[in-house]
C-alpha cells in the first residue's frame, strides 16, 4: 500500500546537504530528509577544559538543540545519541587531551529528525578533515499499527507508529553502531527494521560520497 | 627470580585495566568471578519506605537504588485532558560515585530519567489516573536515588520503579460540585499495570564477548552496551545500544534472548516481594 506522500514502504524521501554551511565553524553541515532539516556544526580539536581531558584520546561533546523551547531530558537523550555516533567514527586516540565540540540544532522536523541529526553529524566530521575510523549513516523506521514497516517516517506515520527505531551503521563493517528502538515489537520484526535501515543506510552513504565528489570537483581538488 | 618489573595484580588492574580484563577474559571468566552471562545477584525489597504512596529498594550487586513514588492532584495536559502523568526523576550525585558532582542531574541521570519515562508509556494505565477529564488527574511523582552505583543503573531502576508502582496505593478521589477533589482516608486504589516490562544489559568487549549486566569497572572498557526492555508476552518494548562499537543482528538476538531468561527471574522476584506483603 503507498504511503500518503505516494512513496512505497522502503523509499526513502530524497536527501539533500548544504556542506560549510557555517562561515566560522570547523565543520558544518546542513542535512536534510525531505522537510526535514538539521544543522550540524563540529569544532575541534580544541583546548580541553581540565575536568573533560582524557589521557588517551579527544573528548567528545555533544550538544544538541530542539527546534522550539528550551532543551530538556529528550534533547539530553538526542545529545547521547550524537555522542555515540561522533565516538563510533572518530579516531580520538589520535588527538589525545582535546576536546571535539558536536553541536546540533534541529530547523525543521517532519519526521526522522534524529536519523538527519546523526547524518549531519557524521558529515560534518568528514566537513571538519578530523581522522574518521568509519563514516556511520543513519535511517530510522516505525511500524505501523497494521503491522508494516515504513522506512524514513514523516511526523505523522511516527505519530501514529507503534514502534520508532532508529539504526546507524558504518561503511566498513556494515556493522549496527547505534540503536534506538521504543514501542510495541517482536524480535522478528526488530530484525526486519534492522535489515531494512541497514540497506537505506547504504543509500545515505552513496548519497555521501556524491555530495563530497561535487564538492571537491567545486573546489578544484579532484576533476 | 622475580623480575624488577614485576608488580601486583592490583597495580596492575589499576595501570592497564583493559589488558588485566583480557586476562581473565581469555580464560572465559570475569574478574568478579561471573560467567559470561550470568547477572549480579539481585535483592528486591518493596514497601520500605512507610510515608510514600509506593517504594522500593533494589540492590543488583553492589549497584543500590532507592525507588519512592508520590501521587498529587493537578490539571491533566492539555493534549491528553483525560489522561494522569508521569515524572520520574533519577538522582546520580556524589553520594554514589565519584564519577558524579554535585548540583543538577547529570548526563547519565537525565538520559536514564527519559527512557524510564517512554518505557512508562508501554505499561502504565494513564487513563484510570484521571479523576475528572479537563479538571483533575493523578499526576505520578517517582524519585528514584542511586545510594551505590557499581554499573547498570538503568536496570536497577526500571526494577525499582516497577515494583514501587505495584506497591502503590492511592486514596480514593471525587471532584465535588464546588470543584474541589476531596480524597478518602484509605489508601486502597492500585495504579494498574498493563503489563510488567524490565530490562536487561549487556556489554561487547571487543567487539566479541556478550558479558550481561556489566559494573562500573567493566563499562568504562566495553565499547558497546545495549539495553533490552521485554514483557511477559514476547514483545520487546526498548532496544538501545550506546557507546561506539560495533553490533551484530546475531549479538542483538542473543541479547533479545539472554533478556527474556532475565525477565522470568526477575518477575519471580517481584511476585515474591509482592507476596511478602
Amino acid at each position: 500500500m503507498p504511503r500518503k506522500d505516494g512513496r512505497t514502504t522502503t523509499q526513502m524521501r530524497a536527501m539533500s546537504a548544504t556542506q560549510g554551511a557555517l562561515e566560522r565553524a570547523d565543520g558544518s553541515v546542513r542535512f536534510g530528509f525531505g522537510d526535514t532539516q538539521t544543522m550540524c556544526a563540529v569544532n575541534g580539536p580544541v583546548e580541553a577544559r581540565l575536568r573533560e581531558e582524557q589521557l588517551d584520546r579527544a573528548t567528545v561533546e555533544a550538544v544538541y538543540r530542539p527546534i522550539i523551547g528550551l532543551p530538556g531530558v529528550r534533547a539530553k537523550e538526542i545529545e547521547a545519541a550524537v555522542q555515540t555516533v561522533a565516538e563510533a567514527s572518530l579516531l580520538a586516540g589520535l588527538h589525545p587531551r582535546t576536546l571535539v565540540q558536536v553541536t546540533a540544532q534541529c530547523m525543521s522536523d517532519a519526521g526522522s529528525s534524529v536519523a538527519a541529526t546523526l547524518n549531519a553529524t557524521a558529515m560534518a566530521l568528514m566537513d571538519a578533515g578530523l581522522p574518521l575510523r568509519a563514516v556511520p549513516a543513519a535511517v530510522a523506521c516505525a511500524i505501523s499499527p497494521e503491522g508494516e514497516v515504513l522506512v524514513d517516517p514523516t511526523a505523522e506515520e511516527e505519530q501514529c507508529a507503534r514502534s520508532q527505531h532508529v539504526f546507524a551503521f558504518d561503511n566498513t563493517s556494515q556493522e549496527m553502531v547505534f540503536c534506538a528502538s521504543t514501542g510495541k515489537f517482536t524480535a522478528e520484526e526488530l530484525a526486519a527494521c534492522h535489515d531494512l535501515c541497514r540497506a537505506g543506510a547504504a543509500k545515505v552513504h552513496a548519497f555521501y560520497r556524491v555530495a563530497l565528489e561535487r564538492k571537491l570537483a567545486e573546489e578544484g581538488i579532484v576533476a | 627470580m622475580t623480575s624488577p618489573y614485576a608488580f601486583s595484580a592490583e597495580t596492575f588492574k589499576r595501570v592497564q585495566p583493559s589488558e588485566y580484563y583480557r586476562k581473565f577474559l581469555e580464560q572465559d571468566v570475569r574478574p568478579d568471578g561471573r560467567a559470561f552471562s550470568q547477572f549480579r545477584k539481585t535483592i528486591l525489597n518493596a514497601g520500605c519506605i512507610s510515608t510514600a504512596n509506593g517504594s522500593a529498594v533494589v540492590r543488583i550487586g553492589d549497584t543500590t537504588v532507592v525507588c519512592g513514588i508520590k501521587a498529587e492532584v493537578a490539571e491533566p495536559t492539555l493534549d491528553q485532558p483525560a489522561a494522569g502523568y508521569f515524572v520520574p526523576n533519577v538522582e546520580l550525585g556524589p553520594l554514589c560515585s565519584a564519577k558524579f558532582r554535585p548540583g543538577p542531574p547529570g548526563d547519565l541521570a537525565q538520559v536514564v530519567s527519559e527512557r524510564l519515562r517512554k518505557l512508562s508509556e508501554e505499561y502504565i494505565a494513564f487513563e484510570e489516573l484521571c479523576i475528572e477529564p479537563e479538571q483533575a488527574a493523578w499526576v505520578v511523582y517517582a524519585d528514584l536515588v542511586c545510594l551505590n552505583h557499581d554499573g547498570n543503573v538503568l536496570d536497577a531502576c526500571q526494577l525499582a520503579l516497577l515494583a514501587a508502582l505495584k506497591n502503590a496505593r492511592l486514596p480514593e478521589a471525587q471532584i465535588g460540585e464546588d470543584g474541589i477533589v476531596r480524597a478518602g482516608e484509605a489508601f486502597t486504589r492500585a495504579i494498574t499495570i498493563k503489563r510488567p516490562i524490565l530490562a536487561a544489559t549487556f556489554g561487547l568487549y571487543e567487539g566479541r564477548s556478550l558479558l550481561a549486566d556489566p559494573n562500573a569497572s567493566e563499562e568504562p572498557l566495553l565499547d558497546s552496551l545495549v539495553t533490552v526492555c521485554v514483557d511477559d508476552a514476547e514483545h520487546l518494548h526498548a532496544v538501545w545500544k550506546s557507546n561506539g562499537g560495533r553490533c551484530s543482528l546475531e549479538q542483538l538476538q542473543r541479547c533479545v534472548e539472554l533478556a527474556r531468561i532475565r525477565f522470568t527471574e526477575l518477575s519471580a522476584l517481584l511476585e515474591s516481594s509482592a507476596a511478602d506483603q
